[in-house]
């Protein structure tokens, strides 16, 4: 087992240098400059110059890259143009909001979409599974962002239930919470239904059903076991999802998270930032698949060969 | 007739969208009564009436009317960016699957990082880097469904790789290229075609997604997602102008994905 983590732990830094020197490249073709935009539109082309000196921008393009890495390596991403502040202080002032609403969305997500395709499992067909198959396609298709300003004007606007936007206290992440569990409760509650009916009828479960067992026991012990891994890998699979979408919700409803900060650094072409923001979820995308790889492994021991 | 449609729900409903879509694109001029663009500031945020049926924005346009056309947009963008994505994906994965090796392992690595950008992040790097605008926004959406086609195309294409009819045309002397267009690409078809059409529903989210965010179409083209930026603004006071474009965004994603639901029934019953 630990070999096998290790394994897998190995090819982690190669993926992680491949996307940051895509990044690297794509922010680099930016059009407009840098230093331009910091100098303001009255510096004189001297200025600039000496901007672009101090940023290091007038050096060949692999310089640039070797001096990104280094200096990430050693956890500096630089300065926002914007703010002036260090990348990694954006990053971290809006990470626990993005955090905490990624998780509360995941919390929704699993709670709903893995006992309804459960029961949906139970009886294919059946009254229940139909119902569940219409909130599933229906939670897939939906324009979240649309979604979200519904609710709002429903729960914050008539009926004042809610607070409108923003993320003053506890009550305010309700709504963008389930705005953002829709698709993946949507995907893991079809995931879940269809891996159940596969392993309901695989010839063991008709052997635990004949010798008497209740079917409590079948379904937990027996079932759901064997149906967890494709599960885990589109909760991991997930994550990338439920980023894009989060970067939606939180313009909704002003959250003060990662999207926004990332949405607000495109319209200013706020290069450091968006370098920043693209890494970090892309390195959250790469490490969720991991721990689901690992979680299947630790599940199911035939995982580990492979 | 009426119970073999009752019998394939999914397929009926979601074709049944899907043509009404096809159709308010196709007879717009004729549906919708005058320009999407034409303003009237004496009576902006009117409520449902029979001249408006969905009321007016606050430029007094009519909002049924911008809806109307809008389908336009969304099928274009549906169409040409599945066209795109999949023609790559399914050609990159046909041949990476079918050749193997050194080829089918460089291909899918760079299809694997393209796979870990989450695809709004993705779309928002490209349009930051071209600039906002339809065109710009179909490639950035194009390029990351492309790995989702050479993903499903490879592994069919590996599979069938080990075919006995396959083996037999290689056993024959078929040249590369006839193997992979005349035995593997006919029998790897239909999984690619209910992929096109899931991946048409998640387009127009993406692309409503966005446009919504101001970095897509620009308003005031009557695109769904721009309308809508622009109704949020008012969302509170007039709710009309964010309601009728996300709902109809919203129907047409759920025609693609129960039409591609539908069209995977269809071939599972064999």
């Amino acid at each position: 087992m630990a070999g096998y983590i290790l394994r897998k732990l190995l090819t982690l830094p190669f993926v992680i240098l491949s996307v940051s020197l895509m990044i690297f490249v794509a922010v680099r073709l930016l059009p407009g400059d840098p230093a331009r935009l910091i100098a303001g539109p009255e510096a004189s082309s001297v200025a600039v110059g000496q901007i672009h000196k101090q940023l290091g921008l007038d050096r060949p393009l692999a310089v640039q890259y070797g001096v990104f890495l280094a200096r990430a390596a050693s956890g500096d991403l630089g300065t926002s143009i914007e703010s002036r502040r260090p990348v990694t202080e954006e990053l971290a002032d809006h990470a626990s909001f993005t955090i905490m609403l990624g998780l509360a969305a995941y919390v929704l997500a699993v709670g709903i979409g893995v006992p309804g395709g459960i029961l949906a499992a139970a009886a294919p067909g059946g009254r229940w599974d139909q119902i569940f198959s219409g909130i599933t396609t229906l939670s897939v298709s939906v324009a979240n962002f649309w979604a979200g300003l519904m609710a709002m004007e429903l729960f914050a606007v008539q009926l004042r239930w809610l607070p409108l936007m923003g993320a003053g206290s506890p009550s305010h992440i309700v709504l963008p919470a389930v705005t953002l569990a829709l698709m993946p409760i949507g995907l893991i509650g079809k995931m879940t239904r269809a891996s159940m009916i596969d392993i309901l009828g695989q010839d063991y479960i008709r052997t635990a059903r004949a010798k008497g067992l209740g079917s409590f026991a079948i379904y937990a012990r027996h079932a759901l076991r064997n149906a967890l891994s494709p599960i885990v890998t589109i909760i991991g699979l997930n994550l990338g999802s439920v980023i894009g979408g989060a970067v939606v919700t939180e313009c909704v409803f002003s959250w003060p998270g990662l999207g926004r900060l990332l949405v607000d650094a495109v319209r200013f072409r706020d290069y450091p930032v968006i370098q920043g923001v693209a890494l970090v979820a892309v390195v959250a995308v790469v490490l969720a698949n991991l721990l689901a790889e690992v979680a299947i492994a630790m599940l199911d021991p035939r995982m580990r060969r492979a | 007739m009426v119970i073999w449609l009752i019998r394939h729900r999914s397929l009926s409903l979601g074709g049944a969208l899907v043509g009404g879509l096809i159709l308010m694109s196709l007879l717009a001029p004729v549906l919708a009564g005058g320009s999407p663009l034409a303003q009237d500031l004496y009576h902006p945020f009117q409520g449902v009436s029979p001249m408006h049926p969905f009321g007016t924005d606050e430029f007094g346009r009519d909002i049924a009317t911008r809806v109307i056309y809008g389908a336009r947009y969304s099928l274009i963008e549906a169409a040409a960016s599945v066209a795109i994505s999949c023609s790559l994906g399914t050609l990159m994965g046909l041949v990476s699957g079918a050749a193997g090796g050194l080829v089918d392992q460089a291909v899918m690595w760079v299809m694997d990082i393209l796979f870990a950008f989450p695809g709004v992040v993705l779309a928002l790097l490209i349009v930051s880097l071209l600039g906002p605008g339809l065109f710009n926004m179909l490639l950035a959406i194009s390029l990351f469904s492309v790995p989702v086609f050479a993903r499903l195309a490879r592994n069919l294409s590996t599979a069938l790789r080990k075919a006995e009819f396959v083996e037999a045309a290689v056993a024959m002397g078929a040249s590369f290229p006839r193997i992979v267009l005349t035995h593997i690409l006919p029998n790897a078809a239909r999984p690619i075609l209910v992929q096109c059409s899931v991946s048409a529903g998640s387009v127009i989210l993406m692309a409503a997604s966005l446009s919504f965010l101001g970095l897509g179409v620009q308003p005031p083209a009557p695109e769904w997602g721009a309308m809508m930026s622009d109704g949020r603004n008012y969302v509170g006071a007039y709710v009309l102008p964010s309601l009728f474009p996300g709902l109809s965004i919203t129907l047409a994603a759920l025609g693609f994905n129960l039409l591609g639901e539908g069209i995977r029934g269809l071939f599972d019953r064999r």
